[in-house]
């Protein structure tokens, strides 16, 4: 199971996380029942200064600056596949 | 035109917030020189040739999100905080709303076929064989068109088995609806006649090298809003979906900004359809004209001014929904700064002409602003807006297809439902080239409607320029803000 945390706090919106909402309807079926997602409030880390939002957590592990939608289903894909 | 998250655009962003961060902390003054060195440091990986073009690249950005009309500053060795001064200085904004930053324009070859290297200098040469006016030569082994013959008619394209001929567009001057972009005939740079320019905003969006951008206005209004003025934000119902919480949310988010009061332009346009009903029946149910058409997008209206004059008359006489709301903010507190906050460049336009709106601001700008303060929509309380509620329909204006829905809703409420079958409606979602050319064949013709609802945007105003999220996504959640209305509609 991939456990995907979205970052929707105003930055991480604001710079392109507001497309994250269609990732549910991009995921396959099949995809989507390898996915754990949730979309939760802001996770701090533009503001410590580590990074550029978008955040994303995924499986632990942080990515930042997904610039759109695509991007961040790419990288759900990759973690399916480990 | 580019996808709504691109580079171009992040970098637009993320300077706008950085800009209004160190403008609220006092430290802007000291620090803007240096922005373009820490946003391209020695060492870094450029984005373009070299860091150098890349500091140049960002020092013109912000000049434009200083508002700065960068085609009239021949000084270059002005530094930032020369032009910052100047920003915060003028006391108006004025025209034009758009500026063209030269040294990012890659002053793009004119559009042309061509062939690239995938062709294989076949036997059959169907390139060759198909051209109408003879515009092919295979020469080492390879087709070249001649671009002084070439006819642009597509064959040579259509015919190649290896897909080896392309075509290469000027994203700006083809996304433009009205062929107001032209080149400078010896720089090859883009330059925008304002004389057929109609402020879609199409050419900020297609650019992909961000060499079109509106004039921010961002530094005049967090400087009103530092100096304590009274301020009300006027926000347009596209604002449904384009930030993280709830509708109510954002309205305390506006008041944690600065703003003493923050009015829905929905409500302005609930008092647009009632006008524009009236003058429906005033001129078409009475037989005076054949059809009529909305005023409410501004884009819409100086097309048909500058290059459908013969359907300026259908054109409704009736005030924005801006106007309608502005005019009433003004009216409640004179002494008040109002600025209106929608997806939209046509309305910097519209608002240097009317006397009622001081600034606008597209809803990136206003992120850039919440982002510069830290502010956490989803974190706060909600609050309800300063002006009177609006009906539903009033909150659907912003989709492809809302306005009618707003005329047949107060036709049916003013005459009574029988007559709602009298208004005959047809859609132009979205202006482009084809659809201009449609305008201009219902003008002159008969036709079985009588009331052309024009969007300059595809899908209405929620795929603005202006906008953060998805059109679909936000129209679906402006569906359903519409369907919460307990006005009716």
């Amino acid at each position: 199971m991939v456990e995907v945390k979205i970052c929707i706090g105003t930055a991480c919106y604001v710079m392109g996380g507001a497309n994250f909402l269609l990732i549910k309807e991009k995921l396959s079926d099949k995809e989507r029942k390898k996915v754990k997602l949730e979309f939760v409030p802001c996770l701090g880390y533009c503001k410590s200064g580590k990074g550029k939002p978008p955040f994303v957590l995924i499986n632990g592990k942080i990515y930042e600056k997904i610039v759109d939608v695509d991007a961040l289903i790419e990288i759900i894909r990759e973690n399916i596949e480990k | 035109m580019l996808a709504l998250n691109n580079k171009v655009n992040y970098l637009k962003k993320s300077l706008a917030a950085e800009l209004l961060k160190l403008f609220f902390e006092d430290e802007l003054h000291t620090k803007i020189n240096n922005i373009p060195i820490e946003r391209a440091p020695k060492f870094s990986q450029p984005v373009d040739c070299c860091i150098f073009k890349d500091r140049a690249m960002v020092r013109n950005k912000i000049m434009a999100l200083l508002g700065i009309n960068i085609e009239k500053e021949e000084d270059e060795t002005k530094d930032l905080s020369f032009f910052l001064e100047k920003a915060l200085k003028r006391e108006k904004v004025n025209c034009p709303v758009l500026t063209v930053i030269d040294i990012a324009c890659h002053s793009c070859e004119k559009e042309h076929y061509y062939v690239t290297d995938l062709c294989q200098g076949c036997s059959a040469r169907p390139c060759e064989s198909n051209c109408p006016v003879g515009a092919i030569k295979v020469v080492n082994g390879r087709s070249v068109i001649d671009q002084n013959k070439c006819v642009k008619c597509g064959r040579c394209k259509e015919m190649c088995p290896y897909n080896a001929i392309v075509y290469k567009t000027v994203p700006c001057e083809s996304n433009c609806p009205v062929g107001a972009i032209s080149r400078d005939p010896e720089t090859r740079k883009a330059k925008i006649d304002y004389d057929k320019c109609i402020y879609c905003g199409k050419c900020t969006k297609s650019c992909p090298f961000g060499a079109i951008m509106d004039r921010s206005q961002i530094i005049d209004v967090a400087k009103n809003l530092k100096d304590g003025k009274n301020m009300i934000a006027l926000v347009a119902p596209s604002i449904v979906g384009q930030f993280p919480g709830t509708v109510f949310q954002m309205v305390s988010a506006l008041k944690k900004v600065g703003f003493s009061k923050v009015y829905e332009v929905a409500y302005g346009a609930d008092l647009t359809s009632k006008s524009e009903v009236k003058e429906f029946i005033e001129k078409v149910k009475s037989g005076e004209q054949s059809m009529m058409s909305n005023s409410c997008c501004p884009a819409w209206v100086k097309t048909a001014k500058k290059h459908i004059p013969e359907f300026s008359k259908f054109v409704s006489d009736t005030p924005t929904p801006m106007a309608f709301i502005a005019q009433i903010a003004k009216e409640e507190v004179p002494s008040s700064i109002t600025v209106f906050i929608g997806p939209c460049i046509a309305k910097k336009f519209e608002a240097i002409h009317n006397a009622d709106v001081d600034y606008v601001l597209t809803f990136e700008e206003l992120g850039a602003f919440f982002i510069a303060r830290g502010i956490e929509i989803s974190e706060l309380s909600e609050n309800e807006f300063d002006s009177p509620i609006s009906t539903g329909v009033g909150r659907g204006f912003p989709i492809s297809g809302g306005v009618v829905e707003a005329i047949k809703y107060y036709v049916s409420e003013i005459c009574g439902e029988e007559a709602s079958d009298e208004l005959k409606p047809f859609k132009i979602d979205g202006l482009n080239k084809k659809n201009i050319s449609i305008l201009k064949r219902i003008a002159k013709s008969e036709n079985d409607f009588n009331f052309v609802e024009v969007m300059a945007c595809e899908d209405g105003c929620v795929g603005g320029p202006g906008v953060i999220s998805n059109p679909n996504l936000c129209g679906r959640k402006v569906e359903s803000y519409s369907k919460e209305s307990s006005v009716g509609g």
